[in-house]
């Protein structure tokens, strides 16, 4: 019955409303930009919710239209600097931190509150390829797989995708923490001054 | 059992966080944060990190009702008519499009085809003479003309000067989507306007004859035509004059302006 299917895809896509919301908010970065971009997505889903063929794979089949409408959003605006366009060659640049021992953390509170100001900024540096991939995963809370789908890429280049993408954004949260002085020098890098001594 | 180096581990600390890790792998890397305190202090950090992803998303602001009300409502999830008349009859919509466009291109054509005609310039001149308004420049100095032309047209036509006519003003407009200039000429009550373009008027529908010096002639709604091309220029006249007076005249303005033109 092509009625209770498309009854039954209405009620897939509708379910995808909030995941992707919150995707498009932290994409775009702000509530009016993030509603155009869901309004968008909805509309050209509807107008061919007959291409939906399984249902099981609504989630990664509306997040590959929300993407498709980023991109050519952001084509039409073409004004999204980008600082970082390619990780590897940045994280080799500099020489990776050791992280901090977490229970050198001076201020709990402090440091999660410093945190989610600079995660945010170091998202915005991410090349759109790490960047997608990782908001799929952390704010639309889609599986590799998923992620795969919806972006059509094996699994492999989204491993890597978010490995990168994580690792720059465990390199920048680690430096800012230790020049902010929330948390103190490692045990590794005490004994190398002490050896030094 | 499988044994990673710290490089491996570090690689795979992220997918084993997301359980992407198929059992084997997770198990190997488990054990080596087990034993490894330089990878557990990076596998620390990177909770530190995920927290921080899990508070973004957890603080994102809810969207307003209206967007809920917007992408739910009916009529958004519903294709236009014109789109679902499409879906419902898509080989018939098709053939009733293809009609549609043919009809629109053939009344484009036809548009054109007609509009490309004598006539258009004799409905302009009888206008004029009803309303002597229409003459922009009113003036009986040839050269003022001459400068007044070429400030609206870009070019100078050279002005003819028939036997015994008065030049009585000037216009510029369009006729035929093209720009023309117009010099209106009386004698004794009698009205000649000429035109003069720079595309070729005597390729316009509704001549029936022609001069071995390339004058084309023609009656229209009971008004004489003539119609010449001098180099680049082209020039039209419409008249109340007889046939034959308006061919003398169309001879002696024709041998005027191909001197002006060699000059």
């Amino acid at each position: 019955m092509p009625g209770k299917d498309n009854d039954a895809r209405a009620e897939a896509i509708i379910g995808c409303f909030e995941p992707l919301y919150r995707t498009a908010f932290r994409l775009t970065g702000n509530k009016a930009q993030a509603e155009d971009l869901v309004q968008e997505t909805y509309l050209r889903a509807w107008r061919s919710l007959s291409q939906l063929h399984r249902l099981s794979g609504v989630q990664p089949w509306m997040f590959r239209i929300l993407r498709t409408v980023f991109i050519d959003q952001l084509r039409r605006a073409s004004s999204r600097p980008k600082l970082v366009t390619d990780l590897e060659r940045m994280l080799a640049a500099c020489e990776e931190p050791s992280p901090p021992e977490v229970f050198d953390v001076k201020d709990r509170r402090e440091l999660d509150e410093v945190f989610d100001q600079e995660i945010i900024s170091a998202i915005s540096e991410l090349p759109d390829g790490e960047c997608v991939a990782l908001l799929f995963q952390v704010v639309g809370g889609l599986s590799y797989h998923e992620i795969s789908e919806a972006l059509e890429c094996p699994v492999g280049t989204v491993m890597s995708r978010i490995h990168r993408a994580k690792r720059w954004l465990r390199h920048r949260l680690a430096t800012y923490a230790k020049n902010c002085g929330i948390v103190g020098r490692t045990s590794l890098e005490e004994e190398r001054k002490d050896a030094q001594a | 059992m499988l044994k990673l180096s710290c490089q491996e581990v570090q690689s795979l600390l992220e997918a084993f966080h997301d359980n992407e890790l198929d059992g084997v792998s997770s198990l190997a890397v488990q054990e080596h944060l087990d034993e490894c305190p330089d990878c557990r202090r990076q596998w620390c950090w990177l909770g530190e990190v995920e927290a921080s992803l899990q508070r973004l998303s957890e603080s994102v602001p809810s969207p307003t009702e209206a967007l809920r009300r917007r992408i739910l409502r009916p009529a958004f999830r519903q294709p236009g008519p014109v789109l679902a008349l499409f879906r419902a009859y898509g080989r018939l919509a098709g053939v009733v499009s293809l009609a549609l466009l043919f009809a629109l291109a053939a009344s484009v054509l036809l548009t054109v085809r007609t509009g490309a005609d004598v006539m258009l310039f004799v409905r302009d001149s009888a206008k004029l003479a009803q309303n002597a308004n229409r003459v922009e420049l009113r003036t009986s100095d040839t050269e003022q003309a001459e400068r007044w032309l070429k400030q609206r047209m870009g070019f100078t036509p050279g002005i003819p000067s028939p036997s015994g006519f008065k030049l009585v003003g000037a216009r510029s407009c369009h006729i035929n989507r093209k720009p023309v200039g117009l010099l209106l000429f009386e004698r004794d009550g009698q009205r000649l306007s000429c035109y003069v373009g720079r595309s070729s008027m005597t390729a316009l529908r509704g001549f029936d004859d022609a001069t071995p010096e390339g004058i084309k002639l023609g009656t229209c709604e009971g008004r004489h035509v003539a119609a010449w091309d001098a180099g680049d220029v082209s020039y039209l006249l419409v008249t109340d004059l007889t046939k034959d007076a308006l061919l003398a005249v169309a001879n002696e303005v024709a041998n005027g302006t191909a001197q002006s033109l060699k000059q």
